[in-house]
């Protein structure tokens, strides 16, 4: 069994990323007789000042954007967690919704609020009720990129820190308060050099993504001619500028630079075995009281969720409900057509495709991770080590170059996968096993092994032991984990919009194409109906008494 | 002893029999069949052939078994305008389409096509030189509509025919811009006049077809140069369907080179744009190919057909706004005719090959332009 995860891992995963490696080198359509090996197309990506100058605006905007994130994200998971801050259990389970309304929706929403002569804010606070001449923000900026970006990578930061905030043990910050340290220098000196194991694994996986997205910088950054490797490898793979080696060189370059994030990632993790918070004696970790702070951090997290959550909802709903994007509400210019246009065949296919891929994507990436996980924390060997790094390697690997190696890799092979679902559905477990693989891991972790040994004591089988134990403990977490990957999948753009077809197109390749070419309301009224369906499904999730897991 | 034929052994109705079997062998032999329809279908290709006159019954027939046509068209309201009257005709034909700039839909079919793996049945472009090389590969399919003697536009015979005509054009916000000042936009000599200093827009090079016949005017022309376009009259940079939803915004007052089918549709939703199109005229057409293995290729007739004919070109024409390419249909789009809209007078000439040929250095002249214009 471990064996047989180890080879199914490593194809949905290793084999994409090494046909695009085959094809960096040798140029041509695989499967192209005329292509042989060449260095040139790696000479001229990694080496040539065209290629350079957008390679580091990508670090440039990944560090800059870790770096928001991460102390963002790190103050308001300990106001959860370790404060008496009113609210925040509802601020806590309020947090993940960002990441549900995702990057993508976030720019369309700050477009029509940014948009520097158009943009709501400009046009009704900045120069209705200020009385400005000029705008009160630019959202095509290199700064509105960064805005946007960190706005919905903070919940994601939050989630990988609260978990180890809450389950930290006490006994050191409690000894330093003995010493009579205050408040602030226990934080200081005490919790956040504890927390720094998990700061820098947060910081590096923020660093990874933000390397990797290429809407934002693609709608946003065109006007301050801010352009990243993703941009251009999108824009080369889609209009063909590019021979294909060269695409597939610029893919690599993407994955390297989100190696070397993983490979920092990695090298934290074991140090962080130095700094373990989390033991079995712990003692509970007492809670800050906030006193006069409290309307403080309520005023600032309330600006996050405003800026995040209630701001890009409002101005999708009204970009929905207008014939063409204006910020002067006429009476003449409402209308419910772009909801009637939803109704077309070709949009209701659209939206049964996404909830049919991220159901079935979602299940299998779960199963996936549920035996890897299992065998993780079970089992010894290098087919399970292997398995559980050959599947967080997804983590670290731009959804792009992903579904660039997933492309040629099924179209080379004789198997009748390119065109269809499968071959989305594969592409969504390669992403996403990594979370699901890291979830079942913590899970099995916390549950001690003697009661499937009592299992097979009684004599149920390996399979038994699996399925009426093992699972029955970590169910809760896996449907869990089914949700938030379910949700990944809705809102997943990069590898969707490279694999579609007519037949499998989702949402979020509906709404990137409708700002592209059919028309932005468009997007806006999928965008609605998107986050719609994402709601009721987190809904249905809260009804199962089950709540997203952090991922610490 | 005289030799007997077998023909005079038989009766009367017996030789006639004979004689008619012996034509249709005849027949069938050089290739000269009878379609027989069901009464039902009779009645559909009867309607059918009224909208396209001499429609060939076989691909009808055909058609008819195939069930289904997947269209990679470029992103006008085909769904909403073009695709109910389709199924009108061909109720019996379910359109699969897949929507997108003529960029990424071309190489989409090519990957798809050279891997052999091909999905389309029909695709609309606009890139003429990169289609004539996939024509070359045979990649493209051959057809000849019962129309092509009535197009007008650049044909590839048996290879693609022009669906539409497009003109670019200088559109305005006419809340921004008066209609004194918006004057200036009916000659060229408007790319490099300073009171559109951070006013205007461009559209992105990589938009396709339609605007590399812009830049070549740019570049040859005496107007202005990628410079001044980009850099003093410091234009904003958009993708080609977004420039016209930002104008209509109100985030810029004009945008050069604007695709008159994007503003007449805006127009139509209520948009504040008004828009000249100077002389010399660009003018160029979307075309469609049928694929070269074709799943469905008598059903990709069909819509070929359809859109070519008379009706498809008014629906064309006044439901998607964009010039017809038929010459016997007139242009009955409600802007044209009005007081504010200039037409051309004279149209640019040029040929595809050219412009296809200069494509890389008016790449690199653009984005040199586009790098040294950092704002």
């Amino acid at each position: 069994m471990s064996w047989l995860t180890f080879l199914l891992t490593s194809w949905v995963v290793a084999v994409p990323v090494g046909f695009l490696v085959y094809a960096a080198f040798t140029g041509g359509y695989p499967g192209d007789p005329a292509s042989t090996f060449t260095l040139q197309y790696v000479t001229k990506v990694y080496a040539t000042k065209a290629y350079l100058d957008p390679l580091l605006n990508t670090l440039y905007l990944a560090f800059l954007t870790a770096t928001i994130v991460t102390p963002c994200a790190m103050m308001i998971a300990w106001l959860v967690a370790r404060t008496d801050m009113k609210w925040k259990e509802t601020i806590g389970s309020l947090m993940p919704v960002p990441i549900f309304i995702s990057p993508l929706l976030g720019t369309l929403a700050w477009i029509a609020l940014g948009a520097p002569e158009a943009g709501i804010i400009n046009a009704w606070i900045g120069r209705g009720l200020l009385g400005m001449k000029g705008n009160l923000i630019n959202v095509y900026s290199f700064g509105a990129i960064v805005f946007v970006m960190a706005l919905f990578y903070i919940p994601l930061a939050y989630l990988l820190m609260v978990g180890n905030l809450m389950r930290m043990d006490g006994a050191m910050e409690e000894a330093a308060r003995t010493v009579g340290c205050s408040p602030r220098q226990v934080f200081f000196r005490v919790t956040l050099p504890l927390m720094w194991p998990t700061i820098l694994p947060t910081f590096l996986i923020v660093f990874i993504l933000a390397a990797e997205q290429f809407a934002v910088p693609a709608f946003l950054g065109v006007q301050s001619r801010f352009s990243t490797i993703p941009v251009i490898l999108y824009g080369a793979f889609q209009q063909g500028t590019l021979p294909p080696g060269e695409v597939a060189a610029l893919a690599t370059q993407l994955v390297s630079v989100t190696m070397i994030g993983v490979f920092l990632y990695r090298r934290t993790l074991k140090v962080s075995r130095k700094y373990v918070v989390v033991t079995g004696k712990a003692s509970a970790p007492k809670i800050v009281q906030l006193g006069g702070w409290q309307w403080i951090a309520l005023t600032a997290v309330g600006l996050y969720f405003a800026l995040a959550v209630i701001l890009p909802c409002i101005a999708l709903v009204i970009g929905s409900l207008q014939r063409f994007l204006t910020p002067h509400f006429a009476a003449e210019n409402w209308t419910l057509a772009n909801y009637e246009t939803l109704l077309r065949p070709t949009y209701l296919r659209v939206i049964v495709n996404t909830v049919l891929l991220a159901t079935i994507g979602a299940f299998f990436t779960v199963l996936l991770g549920f035996v890897i996980g299992y065998l993780a924390t079970r089992l010894k060997g290098f087919a399970v080590v292997g398995a559980d790094y050959v599947a967080s390697l997804p983590i670290a690997l731009p959804g792009l170059a992903m579904a660039v190696g997933l492309l040629w890799t099924y179209a080379l092979l004789p198997l009748p996968i390119y065109g269809t679902a499968t071959i989305l559905v594969i592409a969504f477990v390669s992403r996403f096993v990594g979370y699901a693989a890291r979830l079942a891991t913590t899970s099995f972790q916390q549950i001690d092994p003697s009661l499937e040994e009592a299992g097979r004591m009684v004599g149920m089988t390996r399979l038994g032991v699996i399925r009426r134990i093992a699972f029955g403990l970590v169910s809760p977490s896996m449907v869990a984990a089914w949700a938030l990957v379910f949700s990944f999948i809705v809102v997943e753009l990069p590898t969707a919009i490279m694999l579609y077809t007519p037949k499998t197109t989702t949402m979020s390749v509906a709404i990137f194409n409708a700002m592209e070419s059919t028309g932005a309301v468009i997007g806006f009224a999928l965008a609605v109906v998107q986050l719609t369906l994402i709601m009721i499904g987190l809904l249905i999730v809260r009804r199962l008494a089950v709540s997203l897991p952090s991922m610490a | 002893m005289p030799r007997v034929s077998m023909a005079s052994h038989l009766s009367r109705a017996g030789r006639s029999l004979l004689l008619a079997a012996a034509l249709m062998s005849a027949g069938s032999s050089a290739g000269w069949t009878q379609t027989k329809l069901s009464a039902d279908a009779q009645k559909l290709y009867d309607e059918a052939e009224k909208v396209i006159p001499g429609l060939p019954i076989e691909i009808f027939a055909k058609a008819m078994s195939e069930k289904e046509v997947t269209i990679y068209r470029i992103g006008h309201d085909f769904p909403g305008v073009v695709f109910p009257e389709f199924k009108k005709l061909f109720p019996f034909i379910e359109i699969t389409e897949f929507s997108a700039t003529v960029g990424p839909l071309l190489q989409r079919y090519t990957a798809e096509a050279r891997s052999g793996r091909v999905i389309a049945d029909v695709v609309m472009n606009a890139i003429y030189g990169d289609v004539d090389k996939l024509d070359e590969e045979g990649l493209v399919g051959r057809y000849v509509p019962t129309s092509a003697d009535k197009l007008v536009g650049t044909i590839r015979p048996g290879a693609y025919y022009p669906m539409d005509t497009i003109t670019l054009c200088n559109a305005y916000n006419t809340n921004l811009v008066t209609e004194a000042d918006a004057q200036a936009l009916g000659t060229w000599e408007t790319l490099a006049d300073p009171k559109w200093k951070g006013k205007v827009a461009l559209a992105e090079f990589n938009a396709g077809g339609v605007i590399t016949l812009a830049y070549t005017l740019v570049d040859k022309g005496t107007y202005t140069t990628f410079d001044k376009l980009i850099g003093e009259q410091q234009a904003k940079i958009y993708p080609l369907p977004q420039m016209v939803e930002r104008l209509a915004a109100g985030d810029i007052s004009v945008a050069f080179f604007a695709n008159e089918a994007n503003l007449h549709k805006l127009k139509k939703a209520g948009a504040p744009i008004q828009w000249k199109c100077p002389t010399p005229g660009l003018r160029l057409n979307d075309f469609q190919f049928i694929a070269a293995k074709a799943p469905h290729p008598n059903a990709a007739r069909l819509w070929v057909e359809f859109l070519l004919s008379k009706k498809g070109q008014e629906l064309v024409n006044v439901g998607l706004g964009l010039g017809s390419s038929r010459s016997d249909v007139p242009d009955a789009r409600p802007a044209v005719g009005q007081p504010w809209f200039q037409a051309p007078t004279s149209y640019y000439p040029y040929t595809w090959k050219e412009i296809d040929a200069s494509v890389p250095d008016l790449r690199a002249k653009w984005e040199a332009a586009v790098k040294k214009s950092k704002p």
